[in-house]
Formats: structure tokens, sequence, C-alpha cells
């Protein structure tokens, strides 16, 4: 098949992915559960850290505070909040910059890098199971290849987890506006938005991984359930890799880092456009794993 | 270019190691433009043979040959070959003409064509009221026309359909047969059923298969005997066996009676003129003062599967 049938092809198939999403509805009950997941998950740390400010405001003897965030105003000034988030990610420049973003951008950054894998690798599994299962990827299969069809539910998907990303922007965004003092509506709106293509990005190589799971069984459960160990396995090889005992096995550690999405998770933060060639890689990592299965799938009896 | 629209060799396939072959070194052939006619028992390999032949199934062994273009490809094939699948679902949360139009999108339709065809087959299966209606929203029989539809779209060289009247009412059934009929000559037909009489009437091919292989195939006139059987039956009386074998060297007479009467098959060999035959045969009942109640020419399509079958 010619390349730009091909691609043609799969546009249609990633169109067709992302319409039915919409008129099953499953785009709308993806996108309104995240919200509700980073919204809760944002209000809960406005809550915590609420609670944190006024029992250190009764224990230096100074009103109570009806909103947070004034005490974390006063570490980020002493340098106290850097200090805190260096430790954590060992990168000054990163420290750095994450003081510049609003705590709330950082929260809902931090809640993304770690649900939103679970949320891709789900929505994954349901790229061609189902239709596998009813047979009604048999229509489709007889106007078009397996690869472009692999393609277009990957990239229909890929666009509903942008949706979702999306979304949830607006919850962390009524969060911090009503929820918290100084928080500066334009500035955290502009600082989600340009977290949210990063976030994105970072969940495609796992939504691979669930359109892989989806190729070998007709089961959407059984796929959900492989993708999942999938993606578990690859944070416990990350893991590893990072061990002391891994220094002794240098070819290995060169060979499995670069495959590893979570590599590049840290090179997602950042001020500028630095992060955009690690980016760009988390696509193509996305590409590959949702290839992966390719050699059965071409041949799997549908 | 070849003669025949689809032609299999050898072709065996089988679900499972331990399984049963479902195809069993299978041989046969469908000529280009005739509207022909897939029979076999269930379980005969007739859905497997559809979906070896579209590249849902890999085969184990064996040739496929499409349009002259080898096995199955989507790319090569794109837009030439319309499906039928036997139990595939359509997404029921399009309507009609969404499914249609992204079907034919997909077969390498323009969106104006792909539009104005989708309206066409909607019309054909008499589904054009119901084009905006949600797939889910339509009873079996109209899923069914829907999916015929999905298989004529574009006009394809080669229509596969696989129990394509199958859960439909005998108006939707003489309506969809109306509309296949139309088609002949323009595309080739390949219809499997167990409706003998409905295929016997309308197909020109007939390839009858039972555990995976093909036991007969040709045209309908050749494997229901129509050039070579007839069967009389007989009012009260003997006929003249004897003198009718003195007649026709070589031809083979049965007789058996029955209640009030007789039946008389006359099989002739291969090359015979029958009707020459017939006429000696009608002449000499005649002489004899034997009845003739009525005059079958071939067996019924359904006579001829079962005599196969059971050989």
């Amino acid at each position: 098949m010619s390349a730009l049938r091909s691609l043609r092809d799969a546009g249609l198939v990633a169109r067709f992915t992302l319409a039915r999403a919409v008129r099953t509805k499953s785009a709308l009950a993806l996108c309104v559960l995240y919200l509700l997941a980073s919204t809760g998950a944002t209000y809960v740390f406005t809550r915590i850290l609420l609670q944190i400010e006024n029992e250190t405001a009764d224990l230096l003897s100074v009103p109570r505070v009806t909103k947070p965030g004034a005490m974390l105003d006063s570490m980020r000034e002493n340098g106290n909040l850097e200090s805190i988030v260096n430790g954590l990610v060992s990168r000054p420049e990163l420290a750095g910059w994450a003081m510049d973003q609003p705590i709330l951008t950082l929260v809902h950054f931090w809640f993304a890098l770690g649900v939103l894998p679970f949320l891709a690798v789900a929505l994954g599994a349901e790229a061609i199971a189902p239709d596998a299962r009813d047979r009604s990827i048999r229509f489709e299969l007889v106007r078009t290849g397996r690869l472009e069809l692999v393609t277009g539910r990957w990239v229909g998907q890929a666009v509903l987890l942008a949706a979702g990303a999306l979304a949830a922007v607006a919850g962390t965004w009524c969060v911090a506006t009503f929820a918290m003092v100084d928080q500066p509506p334009v500035r955290q709106l502009s600082t989600l938005l340009e977290a949210t293509p990063r976030l994105w990005l970072w969940s495609l190589p796992f939504l691979g991984l669930g359109v892989a799971a989806s190729q070998l069984t007709s089961t959407v459960n059984v796929a959900r359930s492989l993708a999942l160990f999938a993606a578990v396995l690859s944070w416990m090889a990350w893991g590893g890799l990072r061990t002391e005992t891994m220094a002794e096995w240098p070819i290995l550690k060169a060979i499995a880092e670069p495959v590893l999405p979570q590599t590049y998770v840290l090179d997602l933060w950042g001020p500028g456009m630095e992060w955009a060639a690690s980016g760009a890689l988390l696509p193509l990592l996305g590409f590959v794993a949702a290839l992966l299965p390719w050699p059965l799938f071409r041949r799997r009896n549908l | 270019m070849s003669l025949d629209a689809l032609r299999v060799s050898g072709l065996r396939k089988r679900y499972g190691r331990r399984a049963p072959w479902a195809l069993d070194g299978l041989d046969c052939r469908f000529p280009a433009g005739a509207l022909c006619g897939l029979v076999g028992p269930n379980g005969a390999g007739k859905t497997t043979l559809y979906s070896v032949v579209c590249g849902f199934l890999v085969a184990d062994e064996g040739s496929v040959d499409l349009l002259g273009s080898g096995p199955f490809d989507a790319a090569r094939l794109k837009g030439r070959v319309g499906v039928l699948p036997q139990d595939a679902e359509i997404q029921g949360k399009l309507t009609a003409l969404e499914f249609l139009h992204y079907m034919g999108r997909l077969q390498g339709l323009d969106r104006t064509t792909a539009r104005s065809e989708a309206d066409r087959v909607l019309r054909g299966v008499r589904l054009g009221d119901r084009r905006e209606s949600l797939v889910g929203s339509l009873s079996h029989g109209m899923r069914r026309r829907l999916a015929v539809a999905s298989a004529l779209l574009g006009s394809p060289e080669l229509v596969l359909l696989d129990e394509p009247t199958a859960g439909l009412d005998p108006v939707q059934a003489a309506s969809l047969r109306e509309e296949l009929v139309a088609l002949r000559g323009n595309s080739t037909l390949i219809v499997s059923s167990h409706n003998l009489v409905e295929l016997e009437r309308i197909c020109d091919w007939v390839v009858l298969m039972e555990s995976g292989r093909c036991v007969r195939q040709g045209t309908v006139a050749e494997v229901t005997g129509q050039r070579q059987v007839v069967t009389w039956t007989l009012g009260p009386g003997e006929p003249p066996l004897e003198r009718l074998r003195e007649q026709l060297p070589g031809h083979e007479l049965l007789w058996e009676q029955r209640e009030g009467g007789s039946l008389l098959l006359h099989r002739a060999p291969a090359e015979s003129d029958l009707d020459q035959a017939s006429i000696a045969v009608a002449g000499t009942l005649a002489a004899a003062g034997v009845a003739v109640r009525a005059v079958q020419r071939g067996r019924s399509l359904e006579e001829s599967f079962l005599e196969e079958t059971r050989a």
C-alpha cells in the first residue's frame, strides 16, 4: 500500500475511533473521570495544606487562615521549598524552574505523571479487543490493512487522551482559583496549559502498551490486565536500572534505559523548550510499543 | 486476466492442532461474472472458506487466487471485493448512513461518492427511509440488510455473501434475491445459503461442500443433471423397460413402483442427445399405453446435494 494511502486510511480510522468514542459517550466518560480524579487530588492537596498551615499557625500563635497557600509562599521565598524539590528530583535547574510554577500546577503535573499512564493503558486496551470479539473489525479489515487499523486506533485514542488531559486543566484551575490564596488565574491557566502537552506525550508510550495488549486478545479486561502488567513491569525495570547493582551491567543499562519512558520523565520538566527533544521520543516509543505484537497480530485469526 | 473470480487449491484450515480440519484440501473455482452458490451442511466449512478468502483467517496450507491477483490483500484489492461476514456485528451507535459512509471512505471512495453510494445501496436494500436511524435501533433483519448493503458499496467486482437471507422474512428475502439477480453480469457474486431452492433459482454455478471438501462443482444444469437425467412420473401399468433399453443402449433406466403409479428415472450418457432420447421414451410409453403424468428434467439441487453427500 502506498504510504500516502496508508496514512489516509490511518487518518480515517483515527477519525472514526474518535467519532465512535464521542457517540458512545466513552470519550465523555474518560474526560469526566480524569477531570474528577485530577480535581479531587488537587482539592485534597489544598485541604491537607490548609490543615498544616493552621496547625503551624496554632503553634506560632498567629491567626488561622481559611484558604491555604500563604505558608508555601513564604517557604518559596526563603528557599526551603526549592531545597525540598531539589531533594526529590536531584536537578537544581529543575527545582529552580519548579519554584516559578504555581504550586497547584506542580501538584497537577505530579498527579498526572502517576495517573495518566494507567488511564492510557485502560483506554488503549479497548483499541482492538472489543471489535475482534464482536467481529465488527471484519468490516474494516476487508477495506484496509491491519497496520493502518492499529495506527489509526492508536492515533484516535491519543487524541482522546489529549482531550482528557485538557479537561483536567479546568478542574485544577477552579481549585487553584477558588480554594487557594494568591493564585493569579491567568498565570495559573497558562502554566497548566503549558504542562498539558508534556503530560499528554508522557502518556503515549503507555497508550501504546494498551493498544499492543488489545491486539493479543478479544477480551478487554484481559488486555487491560496485560497492559497494566507491562506498565508496572516498566516501572520496576526503571527502578531496577537505577540500583547500584546495575552499574556492573553497563551494556544492559545502555540498551534498556532508552526504551523505558520513565527515563524521560524528568526531562519533561524544565523551562523553555528543552523538554521537546525527549518529548518527541515518547510518541515514537508509544508507536513502537503499539506495534510490538505485530508479528502475531498480522497473522492472527480475526 | 483469470477467467475465475476466485480459485482455491488444496486449502486446509483447522482451529487448533488437535481440531478436525474445517477445510480439508478444498479445491474449487468460481467463474467471473457468475452468480455462484456455495452449498453445504452446517460445519461444511463455508464460513471458514469466506474468512480465509478475505484474510480474516490464515490458512494452514493451500492457495487462494482472488480476481487473478493472488491471495487477499486489502491494499491491492481495495474496493474490488465486498463481503458480508456471517456473524459480524455493526457498531450500534452509528447511523446506517455514517456506517456506510465510513466503509465507503475506507475502501477508497471520495467523500461525495461515498455518500451517494451509501444512499444508493441503502435504497437497494430498502433501507432508504432508515438512513439516519442508529444501527442499534434497527431490527435484526434490517441490520442484516445493512450489512449486505456494505458488501455492495462501490459495486465491487467480487461480492461474497455468507447466508445473506438468514433471519430475513420471506418478503425481505425475495427482495434481496431480486437485488442479487440484478447484479448478475456486473459483479461475481458468491452466495452461501441453506436454502437450496433459492440458490437453484438464482445461481449459474454451484459448489457443493462437505466436511471441508468440494464434493461437486459446476453449472446448476450440470450439478442437477439437467443434461443427463429425466424423471418420468407414470400412471398405472408397467413400462416396456426391455424395449426402451434396446432403443437406448448405454442409457440407465430405473423403474420404481409407487402407489397408483410408478417413477421412471432415465439417465443418459454424457454425450448423448437427451431431447431425442426423451422423444423415444415418450413414444414407447405411449405405444405401451402407459400414461405420463409428469416429466422433470434433472433433479432438484437439494436431491443432487443429498445424493452427492451420501455417496
